[in-house]
């Protein structure tokens, strides 16, 4: 199956199931606006110093940074004034929740993910997010994820710590990013093969999971072309969406907040439509990509059946 | 130079000897007496000869050393004979870890480590009377041997001239503290501060300070003949212009150059650089421009030609043309970087890009900053040479303020510095962060009573730029440029003090410059305004600082109107909007924010009837980022 084949019977699969995509941008969603509120509430305060919020809302950011961190500075007896002590109350409750967000964050995508997967899997009348199979696929897909984590941190250190012994000159830094993101697109693409087969594949181990995802990978080299440059393409279109889309995301105008804030969830809904779609070909690969013969040795028979 | 120094009150009370020695030279208008500036970039006079020399130098790439030759003028300038001269041996504080120098600087400077393995030394072999043949010695002053003194055998007399020939060994360190070798196979050579060179000798005394790590540099004008010869294969540039063609012999190259009006030359020498010309028009006069270039910044020749263009042009037309045929820009190579961020007459060393991400790099002004910092002090100090090392105010404080005033004209809009987005920064606002870490450090403090580089930097560039904002913002742009090229004009090849700038801005912008100088350049007072009250009926402004200097305050009325009160910025202020039932709505202090040595701007305004639109845009941002960041991080694999 060659690669626009493979993203061709992937991405109709995605477009039938976009409602799906919502059950990836919800969770984040909801986690952001609880993580941000601190910070709303720090800026009150600040608000009523006239027109310090206005220069940050357009574009001096870091100029009000420096001012307040100026005011710390002065602040007689290290006491700063009660708009800075709000912001930085504010600031860092909101930090704080963002590192338990990304926590709970992992953990609801896992949550999800089994559901997700096992809706693009199946046939179109039986279409549809199911809680019961999602929760039933949570512990594999934590563990999945917990071990993924660790694999794709450890890779992208070895990625950067290879390119930073070459030679590469004034071009290190570049080429270290481009090997970071090739990186990121192929170990995440070889996660979201893994989760395949852990939900259509008929295995409940995270490892084993992921070894057969490695196995139906090197199962032939035309295959693994295929594949490599599909989730290539697709790590290429993320960068590309979110290179035109984030700058467009990142201008909210004082005088269009509610407009702009529609615009940017708009945005991150498709950036979870593009995660959709990854799932989807991960799906369209353990369903109806060959198998090898290697891949068919190492899976006994009878394993494939899905254990819910 | 790039990064920081500091002074005090000095020889005022030879002021009215050196004012007429210089009406009696025809050299320059005493203060007071300028005519008013012309915004124009005509060409300037040049400068009296006090200290000239004929300098030949050798390199030996192999040793790092430079044998060097030559003859050194001195012209008694005082009107007393002069008994000694006072030599300084600027190199010799490169000698061990354990120079007083090094002591200072703790051996390391801006970042740069000394190596210990490559010390620099100068050793002067030769030191003899042209007209008698007669040897004289050199005699350490300080426990460094930076500066000595060379007792004459009869006296020299006013107007009389004096010549020595010399020869010396100069051994360049691994580049540290502006000068040395490094770069790609230790091949790059930045050669600064390398001759035995006469001390300044001004108002009828020597300046016999010792050199010292925060310390620059303090000379009188000459004229300077100088000739190079390295390897065949190296690229030479060097202070001055180039006289005829280099000449080839036995695999070894030989430049010449001669500088007319400076106080000091440098040269480089390295096989690596390109060589970019250009021409700047000066107020129709033509300046040669030269970028001596490492290939890696090749791709950026663009952005180091322009900033040295458009800040030579820049500078001539708001402070007086620039006088010299000639500019020379010299990029060090990586490795190299301890070379850059100086500069001498006719020649700056500058900086590559930082090395970041091209998107990041192309939006942040580190090229143009540097560069237009040195090519700033080709005014302040190289052609108004105030003691750089005793008041480095007038050199680096001035350098900085000229550098932002033209960074805003090249890239408006609050982004001179930064310009990535929705982060932009203008390099104002980062020179008055660094101010507020030395906020009450006098700018008269003398650079070596200041003890570390950082605190040098914060007050002398910092606190020294934003001062002059503050008095910019006080006294408009075109007055208080008009002033500043008044006190160039005046004190141009000359050696002006604080209390000679003073005087001059005095002159021409009124009392309330004594006012500044007292409270917050000889001083150590602080502003910090602020609204302590606001109600529709009134609002009550006061100074929380030990300052004062006078402000606008800006109310805003319930019916929309504005308007604009004077306040003395000292005593306690309480405004009300009037007759007829008005109603105060906001009020700010300083709202065009032209006081920039205020300590806290936070509490200068409030308003009883905050905008929620840009809460509501930051937090929508905030959140959308947080947003962003789990959707990428919480859904691996």
């Amino acid at each position: 199956m060659n690669t626009f084949l493979l993203l061709g019977n992937s991405a109709p699969r995605a477009a039938r199931s976009w409602p799906l995509a919502l059950a990836l941008y919800v969770p984040s969603a909801i986690l952001a606006f609880i993580a941000g509120t601190p910070f709303f509430l720090g800026l009150e305060a600040l608000a009523a110093s006239g027109t310090l919020l206005a220069r940050a809302a357009t574009g001096d950011v870091v100029l009000v940074v420096l001012e307040v961190g100026l005011a710390v500075l002065a602040a007689p007896s290290g006491t700063p004034p009660a708009a800075v002590r709000a912001l930085g109350v504010g600031s860092g409750v909101s930090v704080a929740l963002l590192g338990a967000a990304v926590l709970v964050q992992g953990c609801l995508y896992n949550l999800v993910a089994g559901g997700v997967m096992h809706s693009l899997g199946v046939s179109s009348d039986a279409r549809g997010f199911s809680w019961t199979v999602a929760r039933g696929w949570f512990w594999p897909m934590l563990r999945l994820g917990f071990e993924g984590v660790l694999a794709l941190g450890t890779g992208a250190a070895v990625v950067v710590a290879v390119v930073a012994v070459l030679p590469l000159g004034a071009w290190a830094a570049p080429v270290s990013a481009v090997a970071l993101l090739g990186w990121l697109a192929l170990g995440n693409g070889w996660l979201e093969l893994a989760r395949a087969e852990l939900v259509h594949g008929g295995t409940r181990s995270a490892w084993r999971s992921i070894g057969r995802a490695g196995l139906r990978l090197v199962q032939s080299r035309a295959h693994m072309g295929s594949l490599v440059a599909a989730w290539l393409l697709l790590g290429l279109t993320a960068v590309l969406y979110w290179s035109l889309v984030g700058p467009l995301a990142a201008v909210v105008p004082a005088s269009a907040v509610l407009g702009s804030a529609l615009a940017q969830q708009a945005a991150l809904i498709g950036s979870a439509w593009l995660k959709l779609l990854r799932l989807a070909l991960a799906v369209e690969v353990v369903l109806h990509a060959p198998a090898g013969r290697r891949y068919r040795e190492r899976v006994r028979p009878g394993e494939g059946a899905a254990v819910l | 130079m790039r990064a920081v120094r500091p002074a005090a009150a000095f020889w005022r009370s030879a002021l009215a000897v050196s004012v007429a020695a210089s009406l009696a030279l025809g050299l320059h208008a005493a203060p007071g007496r300028t005519a008013p500036p012309e915004q124009s970039a005509q060409a300037v006079a040049a400068p009296a000869d006090v200290a000239s020399y004929r300098l030949s130098a050798v390199l030996d790439p192999t040793t790092k050393q430079v044998l060097g030759t030559g003859r050194m003028r001195f012209t008694n300038p005082g009107e007393r004979p002069v008994e000694e001269l006072w030599v300084r041996l600027y190199l010799n504080a490169f000698r061990s870890a354990s120079t007083p120098w090094m002591r200072e600087a703790i051996a390391q400077f801006r970042g740069a480590v000394f190596d210990p393995a490559a010390p620099g030394s100068i050793d002067v072999t030769v030191l003899r009377r042209a007209d008698t043949g007669r040897d004289l010695a050199l005699e350490p002053m300080d426990e460094g041997a930076t500066i000595a003194r060379v007792q004459l055998d009869r006296p020299l007399d006013p107007g009389a001239t004096l010549d020595l020939d010399v020869a010396w060994t100069a051994r360049l360190p691994r580049v540290f503290a502006r000068t040395g070798f490094g770069g790609p196979d230790d091949r790059f050579f930045m050669v600064g501060q390398w001759y035995p060179k006469f001390a300044a000798f001004d108002r009828g005394r020597w300046d016999t300070e010792p050199w010292h790590a925060n310390a620059e540099f303090f000379h009188d004008f000459g004229t300077y003949d100088l000739e190079v010869t390295a390897p065949a294969e190296f690229v030479i540039g060097a202070s001055g212009v180039r006289v005829g063609e280099d000449t080839v012999a036995d695999g070894q190259r030989t430049a010449r150059f001669r500088a007319e009006g400076v106080t000091d030359v440098a040269w480089t020498a390295w096989p690596g650089f390109s060589v970019v010309q250009s021409e700047v028009d000066v107020g129709g006069r033509s300046v040669q421009l030269e970028v001596l270039l490492p290939p890696a910044e090749m791709p950026r020749q663009e952005r180091h030609v322009a900033a040295a263009a458009r800040s030579v042009q820049l500078f001539s037309r708001w402070y007086g043309a620039y006088p010299w045929p000639k500019l020379t820009v010299v990029v060090p190579p990586p490795g190299a970087e301890g070379a850059g961020g100086m500069e001498y007459p006719t020649l700056v060393a500058t900086g590559g890009a930082l090395g970041l991400p091209s998107p990041v790099e192309a939006t942040l002004r580190d090229i143009e900053t540097v560069t237009v910092h040195e090519v700033a002090h080709q005014w302040f100090p190289m052609q108004v040479q105030s003691n750089e090392a005793r008041e480095a105010w007038l050199d680096e404080g001035f350098s900085d303020y000229l550098t932002i005033r033209a960074l805003r004209t090249l890239f408006p809009g609050n982004a001179s510095f930064l310009d990535l987005g929705p982060a932009r920064l203008d390099y104002a606002d980062i020179q008055r962060a660094a101010a507020m870490t030395a906020i009450r450090q006098p700018l008269t403090t003398p650079s070596w009573e200041i003890a570390t580089f950082n605190r040098y930097g914060a007050a002398m560039y910092g606190k020294g730029s934003s001062a002059l904002l503050t008095l910019e913002g006080r006294f408009g742009d075109e007055p208080f440029t008009a002033a500043m090229r008044a006190y160039a004009d005046g004190w141009r090849w000359q050696h002006p003090t604080i209390t000679d700038f003073q005087d001059s801005l005095r002159e021409r912008l009124g009392a309330d410059v004594d006012l500044f100088f007292e409270q917050f350049v000889r001083g150590t007072r602080t502003l910090d305004y602020a609204v302590t009250s606001l109600e529709p009926a009134r609002a009550t402004v006061m100074q929380r600082g030990d300052g004062a200097w006078p402000v606008a305050v800006a109310l805003e009325l319930a019916d929309g109107t504005r308007e604009i009160r004077a306040w003395d910025g000292a005593d306690a202020l309480t405004v009300e909007p009037g007759s007829g039932g008005r109603e105060l709505r906001a009020v700010a202090i300083d709202p065009e924010r032209r006081v920039a040595i205020e300590t806290e701007r936070l509490d200068n305004a409030r308003t009883l009837a905050p905008d929620a639109g840009p809460r509501l845009a930051l937090v929508v941002r905030w959140m959308g980022l947080l947003q962003a960041l789990l959707q990428a991080v919480g859904q691996v694999g």
